[in-house]
């Protein structure tokens, strides 16, 4: 027994308040309790006694960036055991807005985006202290404005705290869907078990009314424990000793599978599937077995640890996206996660989620990989190793914002008169002079084919730069560095390569981030090859 | 429309050493020039009645000049347009010339790229608004514009590196036999092809070099012409021709020609009178920033049919004992790429050449020559034409 509190439950009212544990987080409409079912039950309010709407998700999406660093190359580098698996890496131009932006896409392929009424974005690293990332997101899709943004960062639980977000604005009526996505870049110490043990990624929700899977109950602790902690200007993740982490920590989540077995009146070894936070594969299984999930039959999401690595405030919502892609009707699953206290949700399968042209999911982007070649490269990208410094150029946040249709969300003209499409926005054709006749066209999501390219060589990183010209559907050439790409297998054979675009980091200067649409040779779902 | 035609002349020039000039500034270079330049006039500096300057990043407005040759409140106007600066600071300073209005004026191209620490072109903020209004992106670099050129140009008509290095070799050689160049050696065919890559396939050979230098001219009409010299050079042709859209930009681009040098010779020709260039000029200094420019440009301004300027290459036609001899001082290859001073330093060669001063590289009974730059992405061309 801790001295803290008894680990499991039930949970005493007296005990919880006195220990900072409180149930609350009740689905099915906590802004709409009624007088006659005043808290009671430890603080539980019973679904039946609400006025009931239900939530649930209506899409999902997912992106895990094209790099990959395998742990034996970290080993190679750093010593320490040989570890099995990969992890994922951020390319030099992504961040978790940029993977944010990919998993949205991904999410929001058939969705209607009129209908998406708030845009919440998690993670445990946004580039900006202040200013909204989510406001850049909803810029770069192309939301109305009266779209509700909001950041919510500093725990690996963000996710599922913006998803809980999501699901009271939904239930109170305030939004008809919300688009939760998670993404984070995580970093640690070099040679540390959180280096080698976290990878970059990003999921997405849509949280709706009507979804095909509905969210029926949650429950949510707050717990003040330091468990994985990074002060603004670190660079690095931190962590204390890992079995005061395991055993005083993220223990924590099984009160919260606990409590909602209660709240829901689920057994946890009735649930079809279960999820649930790990910040490595044995700390996930071992919270697993605490919280009553059999890590054999039950327990989804393991591998995302072995092939991408812990994403932070993104891992749970992908390994629920990896669920969703062959959930069927009937399925229950469980979801845990955990960070500055835990939650747990009970979702039902009422149908499964209709594929959908173009959404790819985690499996659609999982497969295309390229090995970094040396734990040089790694650090490289993570900005440790400090290339030539290139000519820093400040960005014009005033010309930025003036030409924010083409330069965030990718518009692009298609003359009335002749036809022809071109990037960004004119005035006046550059082929026919017609003045002031074009049509908007986003090309965002638009796929395309290499016209021609170079290979400019350089020190740094991102060198070779493949400056590259692409042809995208509908005639507009596209001029743009390819990203995601193996240089050096590229020869004249490589014209007509299949390309798409992609939202990354152009440069940072001034402390500010410029971002523009690249392109990249589109990611299959089958394996490639390549080295970086 | 008149043509421009020997309105006006050239009666002196003058070119300074390029290289990397550690030890000059701009101002060092632009008095070398303009000196070397009143002297072959047989001027003094207090004939100039206006003046014209060139340089793409090395200074602003008209006081850049007069602050380095100390012009006593004459008009001077600085001019800018990408690589043909210098020549189209040259083409305005003609007009004023041939509408009468000025009787001697001087014109000035420069650029002092080595106080700038880098090995290469450095962007600017301004140039990188120029053609994506606002849009802040990368606007590449002048290797991957020629670099995506290439392959599309070895793809459709099967040239190889191999002809691109023999024009690497054949400006090399040229400029081994000029004292001003920067690069003053030979290469060798396997060191063409076997330097390390700058913009695949464009190795280190088929990219000139960043170099300072300054060159200028002293233009006057052609009724006092013969009162400056007895072997004038006279302006026969112009061609001046800007983009609409850069070409990475646009729809349809075969990356088989820049339309700019196309127009710009076009215009040129028919001003001068030229229909059979091959046969016509007797020398011509083309734009080899990279030698696949030069490369496209046999086949812009009508030298030989698109697609055959790699045959025009294998039989030497562009060699100094060719038909038509290209770039016989070296060429950007050799003399490095100060932005503004290029376009003069280029006329300077055909200048000597007409009045039959170029030396070891004179090509016989040299009359008529063509000078051509190409800019910006690439985004526009200009062509001068000098004879007697």
């Amino acid at each position: 027994m801790s001295t803290r509190y008894p680990i499991g439950y039930p949970i005493d009212q007296d005990f919880a308040t006195f220990a900072g544990v409180r149930p609350s987080g009740m689905m099915g409409g906590i802004l709409r309790l009624n007088a006659k079912t005043e808290v009671y039950d430890y603080g539980i309010v019973p679904m039946s006694d609400m006025e009931v709407r239900m939530v649930g998700i209506a899409s999902y999406g997912a992106y895990v960036p094209i790099l990959r660093l395998s742990r034996a190359t970290i080993a190679g580098a750093v010593g320490g055991s040989p570890s099995l698996g990969e992890r994922t890496v951020a390319n030099f131009d992504e961040d978790s807005i940029t993977m944010a932006v990919e998993a949205s896409f991904d999410c929001l392929k058939g969705i209607n985006k009129k209908e998406v009424d708030a845009l919440y974005f998690a993670s445990t690293t946004p580039p900006y202290a202040e200013k909204q990332c989510a406001a850049l997101i909803a810029a770069v899709l192309d939301l109305d404005s009266s779209v509700m943004a909001a950041d919510f960062v500093g725990s690996t639980r963000s996710g599922t705290i913006a998803m809980k977000a999501a699901m009271d604005s939904v239930k109170a009526g305030s939004a008809r869907k919300v688009l939760v996505v998670a993404a984070d870049c995580r970093a640690g110490v070099p040679g540390s078990d959180i280096e080698k043990y976290s990878g970059d990624g990003a999921a997405a929700v849509l949280i709706a009314e009507d979804g095909a899977v509905s969210i029926d109950t949650g429950f949510v602790m707050t717990d003040e424990f330091t468990f994985n902690w990074r002060k603004a200007d670190d660079a690095f993740v931190r962590g204390w000793e890992e079995r005061f982490i395991m055993n005083e920590g993220t223990a924590t989540m099984k009160n919260a599978a606990a409590g909602i077995a209660k709240v829901s009146g689920v057994a946890i070894k009735d649930v079809t599937k279960a999820i649930i936070y790990g910040p490595n594969y044995r700390q996930m299984v071992a919270a697993a077995g605490a919280a009553g999930i059999n890590a054999k039959t039950q327990l989804q999401g393991a591998a995302i640890l072995d092939s991408i690595g812990n994403t932070g405030a993104a891992q749970v919502l992908m390994a629920l996206t990896t669920v969703l892609e062959k959930a069927k009707a009937g399925e229950s699953i469980l979801m845990v996660n955990y960070g500055d206290g835990a939650d747990a949700y009970l979702l039902k399968v009422n149908q499964a989620i209709n594929p959908v042209p173009g959404r790819r999911g985690l499996s659609g982007f999982s497969g295309s990989k390229i090995m970094l070649g040396n734990y040089h490269n790694f650090l490289q990208l993570c900005n440790l190793v400090k290339g030539p410094d290139e000519g820093k150029l400040h960005s014009s946040l005033t010309a930025l914002w003036r030409e924010r249709k083409s330069v965030y969300a990718c518009y692009g003209v298609k003359c009335k008169k002749c036809g022809d499409t071109q990037y960004p926005v004119q005035r006046v054709c550059g082929m026919c002079m017609a003045k002031d006749n074009f049509d908007l066209v986003c090309l965002a999501e638009k796929k395309g084919r290499l016209v021609t390219f170079t290979k400019e060589m350089g020190q740094d990183v991102g060198y070779p730069k493949v400056w590259s010209v692409v042809e995208l559907e509908g005639g507009c050439r596209y001029f743009t560095v390819l990203t995601d790409v193996d240089p050096h297998p590229m020869t004249a054979e490589s014209v007509d390569l299949p390309c798409e675009m992609t939202f990354r980091m152009f440069r940072e200067a001034g402390g500010f981030f410029n971002y523009i649409w690249k392109c990249r040779p589109q990611r299959m779902a089958k394996e490639q090859d390549g080295k970086h | 429309m008149e043509s421009i035609r020997d309105k006006t002349a050239i009666v002196g020039m003058g070119c300074c050493k390029f290289g990397e000039n550690w030890d000059q500034g701009a101002v060092d270079m632009i008095v070398d020039a303009a000196y070397e330049a009143y002297q072959d006039a047989g001027i003094e500096a207090t004939d100039v009645q206006a003046a014209w300057v060139g340089t793409n990043t090395s200074g602003k407005a008209g006081q850049c000049l007069a602050a380095a040759l100390k012009f006593q409140g004459i008009p001077i106007t600085r001019v800018e347009n990408y690589c043909c600066t210098g020549m189209d600071a040259f083409r305005n300073a003609v007009f004023s010339v041939a509408c009468g209005m000025y009787d001697t004026v001087l014109v000035v191209g420069y650029e002092k790229l080595k106080d700038l620490g880098t090995g290469g072109l450095v962007g600017q903020a301004g140039a990188e608004i120029a053609f994506r209004p606002a849009v802040m992106a990368p606007v590449g670099t002048p290797g991957s514009y020629f670099g995506m050129a290439s392959i599309k140009y070895f793809q459709k008509y099967g040239a190889t590196r191999e002809h691109l290095a023999k024009i690497a070799v054949k400006n090399h050689h040229n400029g081994s036999l000029t004292p001003k160049a920067h690069f003053q050696k030979e290469i060798t065919l396997e060191q063409a092809l076997n330097a390390p890559m700058i913009a695949w396939p464009l190795g280190l050979f088929d990219c000139c070099g960043v170099t300072d230098g300054a060159a200028a001219a002293v233009i006057t009409s052609k009724a006092l012409a013969k009162k400056y010299r007895q072997d004038p050079v006279y302006v026969k042709g112009l061609g001046l021709s800007v983009d609409p859209i850069p070409h990475m930009w646009k729809p349809g681009h075969d990356y088989l020609h820049w339309p700019s040098s196309v127009l710009a010779g076009k215009e040129a020709y028919k001003h001068a009178g030229i229909t059979n260039p091959f046969k016509e000029l007797s020398v011509a200094e083309l734009h080899d920033c990279f030698t696949i420019t030069e490369l496209l440009t046999y086949e812009d301004l009508g030298f030989c049919k698109p697609g055959e300027g790699k045959d025009y290459v294998d039989s030497g036609a562009f060699q100094k004992s060719g038909e038509l001899p290209v770039n016989t001082d070296g060429g950007l290859k050799a003399f490095g790429h100060p932005v503004g001073a290029t376009g003069l330093r280029m006329m300077y060669e055909i200048y000597k050449q007409i009045q039959g001063k170029a030396g070891p590289r004179q090509v016989k009974d040299a009359h008529m020559g063509l000078a051509h730059n190409l800019g910006g992405h690439p985004s526009v061309a200009s062509v001068t034409i000098l004879g007697r």
